[in-house]
């Protein structure tokens, strides 16, 4: 058995690949940056040709999309009824409205005070079916908050035919299999205020790991967390939080929540999850953790 | 239930600030790394599979006598530096450390690497960047 990595940008994120395997690991992973770069071009706000900027283009029609535009907008409406809409995929006119207008390495505009809050149409009104799509007329829909997490499963699911992997997709993890010595993927989780020291090291053993935070993509007063119940960037203590369980996508989602509901509130909603754990940093350096985190924690 | 507490009890209290059905249990240090095996806690049945391991990270947690007697829900991990609340921003004073969002940059190579190595290096979960 042989470990290979693969380290590669796409979704404005930083993506690294482990997969251990008797195959040819070099062959196996060659692909895999266009396997992204497929799902990217389908799914990415900021690219005008992408089709999900096609379809918000044509909002208040029914709209054949392919087969990964439709799987990640269901996974959007899933993770608006897992979050009761906390998390709600129409928030893109709030993201342009507070400057994320742009891919966030590009360098958003100087801050801008005052924005006027937008309204953010409820999430009930995306309607699906048999591959077609529908948007509320004049709404846009940004599946940022679960592609990543949906392409890491996807990419995990692809390569575990070949041995255990885990996919890191700019710090959202998802890890398949057991290495070869029985053990599960060992993944840290960062200390915003350390970048030295991580919180804590976790396993992964068919999971999925994934930090949301206020505390990378922000500008001015602005971040990228809209809390639609506003239509602007999330008043809330927590700094980030990190939220572990089987479904990347779910994991996404409770993470979302989490911050938009406050590190107390918050956690104790979480721990009303089944099968979740997690953790959040607040602003002032506080850690806190749903009572099930401390099993998972390893030195 | 004030009247005749230690300052640590109405610290304790003070600081268990969430519903009524749950309690944070205090575990009273600032590193998660520094504690005694003989002080962890019961916490509920785990959910997931725990690695075997000579090295496990354990966590102090106050007598009994010294915490409210309700099931905990949430654990304090760290404390905070401050119990105010303010809104984060890079010229916050009042954060311990305040952050300062990097500059976007490239942080690998513009193509695809692909290495063959002899164990995995530990990746760290962190807010997309």
């Amino acid at each position: 058995m042989d470990m290979y990595v693969i380290a590669f940008r796409a979704m404005g994120s930083q993506m690294n690949i482990w997969l251990e395997t008797d195959g040819n690991g070099e062959s196996i992973l060659k692909d895999v940056p266009e396997w992204v770069e497929n799902i990217e071009d389908k799914l990415s706000r900021f690219r005008p040709h992408s089709e999900l900027s096609q379809l918000n283009a044509r909002s208040g029609e029914w709209v054949s999309v392919s087969e990964t535009l439709y799987e990640n907008i269901v996974a959007a409406k899933r993770a608006a009824v897992m979050t009761n809409g906390l998390y709600n995929p129409l928030i893109l006119p709030a993201l342009i409205n507070a400057g994320y207008d742009r891919d966030y390495g590009e360098g958003l505009k100087a801050p801008i005070d005052d924005i006027k809050p937008s309204a953010i149409p409820d999430w009930h009104e995306i309607l699906v079916k048999d591959e077609h799509v529908f948007l509320p007329e004049g709404s846009g829909i940004d599946v940022g908050g679960v592609a990543k997490g949906w392409t890491a499963a996807w990419v995990a699911k692809k390569l575990a035919l070949y041995g255990a992997c885990l996919v890191d997709a700019g710090g959202d993890l998802v890890g398949k299999g057991r290495l070869h010595q029985g053990q599960g993927w060992q993944v840290e989780i960062d200390d915003p205020f350390n970048v030295e020291t991580p919180l804590a090291s976790i396993w992964l053993v068919n999971q999925a790991v994934v930090t949301s935070g206020t505390d990378y993509r922000r500008w001015g007063r602005q971040h990228h967390i809209i809390d639609p119940r506003y239509g602007q960037s999330a008043d809330t203590n927590v700094l980030s939080t990190t939220v572990i369980c089987a479904d990347a996508v779910r994991a996404e989602a409770y993470a979302k929540a989490v911050i938009l509901k406050g590190s107390k509130q918050g956690l104790n909603w979480l721990n009303e999850q089944s099968g979740c754990a997690g953790l959040v940093v607040d602003q002032f350096g506080g850690v806190q953790a749903t009572s099930n985190f401390l099993s998972l924690i390893r030195q | 239930m004030v009247q005749g507490m230690t300052s640590t009890k109405r610290f304790v209290v003070r600081t268990a600030m969430v519903t009524s059905a749950t309690i944070a249990t205090i575990l009273g240090s600032q590193s998660l790394a520094a504690f005694d095996q003989a002080n962890k806690a019961a916490t509920t049945e785990p959910l997931f599979s725990t690695e075997p391991s000579n090295t496990t990270i354990v966590l102090p947690v106050e007598s009994s006598q010294d915490a409210p007697a309700v099931a905990p829900n949430i654990v304090i991990l760290r404390h905070q530096g401050s119990e105010q609340r303010t809104s984060v921003s890079a010229n916050s004073v009042t954060q311990p450390n305040p952050i300062v969002p990097p500059n976007p940059v490239q942080i690998a190579p513009p193509q695809p690497v692909i290495q063959q190595v002899t164990a995995p290096s530990v990746p760290r979960t962190r807010s997309s960047r």
